[in-house]
């Protein structure tokens, strides 16, 4: 069985994540059940099994706590426009899940998160390999973020292991894919346009507007999307 | 939960879903042709996403409160430390895990 083998690597290349998540998610846990009157693990774990988002679940408790003042409609809007980079990410995999089965196809589409997008994005398998290393690191991923925020939420207030800096393994785990990255002389000018958009972005909102720096991810996609534009456009009037 | 919350919480993972599946649900069925922009898109999007999260991140890993930017040199160091590893090395779990383990070793002393 060549199942194995992919499960395999998909289990060592979603380690990080591993160490990410259950950090990351037991810290939503944890504010969920202190921030929120009234939520309860339950409510953790039907969060982290159907939306499988931080951005979304991070913004979710601010709303919650005052949700007399959100409308379903400007719910819906909110969530919309921070989130909107996932329509970004599943673009790049349409060519891919073509030959995929339904069932899959859309377990996939469900479950991608940041970190499921660039581990997948990197691995260079094809065809049915590829297809079983996606569905192996989406079900880790999907399985470590819901056991993050149900233990967060059921026992964090209780825990005593220091966890404190192991987020920083989320933000190796992006640059490590970065260096793999930028090995390509093709993705060295978007990586680099990219950074510095989403920096144009942040520094000024993080100085002037601190409790808005969740919100940034689009303003800076949006810059980045139209600048990569107006390079294509420069590359084919060269030619 | 009531039953105000409950929607709020489901019109919040119908946003995200429908968000991520877009794309799927117009091009996947092959009706309509993908635009070329839209394929240039997919393919620069990559590195620029990418290096955009590492921003994002790593400003979320300093936006703790009352650390201020106290924080922002050992987290450089520690990103220098992936970055240097992983060049070398090209051993994702090796580069993450000494760089992860050193930053909190600096912000637990």
């Amino acid at each position: 069985m060549t199942f194995d083998r992919e499960m395999r690597d998909a289990f060592f290349d979603s380690l990080p994540v591993l160490m990410g998540y259950l950090s990351m998610g037991m810290a939503f846990g944890v504010l969920l059940v202190t921030q929120v009157p009234g939520a309860n693990a339950f409510w953790a774990f039907g969060m982290s099994a159907s939306t499988i988002s931080g951005s979304m679940q991070f913004a979710a408790i601010e709303m919650l706590k005052n949700a007399v003042l959100y409308s379903l409609g400007l719910t819906f809007l909110l969530s919309c426009l921070i989130n909107i980079r996932y329509s970004v990410y599943a673009l790049g995999f349409i060519r891919r899940f073509k030959t995929y089965p339904w069932y899959i196809r859309w377990y996939l589409v469900l479950g991608l998160t940041d970190e499921t997008y660039a581990i997948a994005c990197r691995s260079r398998r094809r065809g049915k390999s590829a297809m079983r290393y996606h569905l192996c690191v989406t079900a880790f991923d999907h399985f470590y973020w819901v056991a993050g925020s149900v233990l967060g939420a059921a026992a964090g207030r209780f825990l005593k292991f220091d966890t404190a800096g192991m987020e920083f393994a989320m933000t190796a785990l992006f640059l490590v894919i970065l260096v793999d990255l930028v090995r390509e002389k093709e993705n060295r000018i978007p990586a680099l346009i990219g950074g510095i958009s989403t920096a144009v972005v942040l520094i000024p909102t993080a100085l002037c507007l601190p409790g808005h720096t969740n919100k940034i991810l689009l303003p800076a996609m949006l810059i980045m999307t139209a600048i990569l534009l107006l390079l294509r456009k420069r590359r084919e009037a060269h030619q | 939960m009531t039953m105000p919350i409950f929607l709020m919480l489901l019109t919040m993972f119908l946003a995200v879903f429908l968000l991520r599946a877009f794309p799927l649900l117009v091009f996947g069925s092959g009706h309509h042709k993908i635009p070329g922009y839209f394929l240039y898109l997919g393919q620069v999007m990559t590195g620029g996403a990418i290096a955009m999260l590492v921003v994002y991140s790593l400003y979320g890993v300093l936006n703790v409160p009352e650390t201020g930017l106290s924080r922002l040199p050992g987290a450089l160091l520690c990103a220098g430390l992936a970055v240097g590893l992983h060049w070398r090395f090209r051993n994702p779990l090796l580069s993450i895990i000494a760089s992860t383990a050193l930053y909190m070793l600096l912000i637990q002393r």
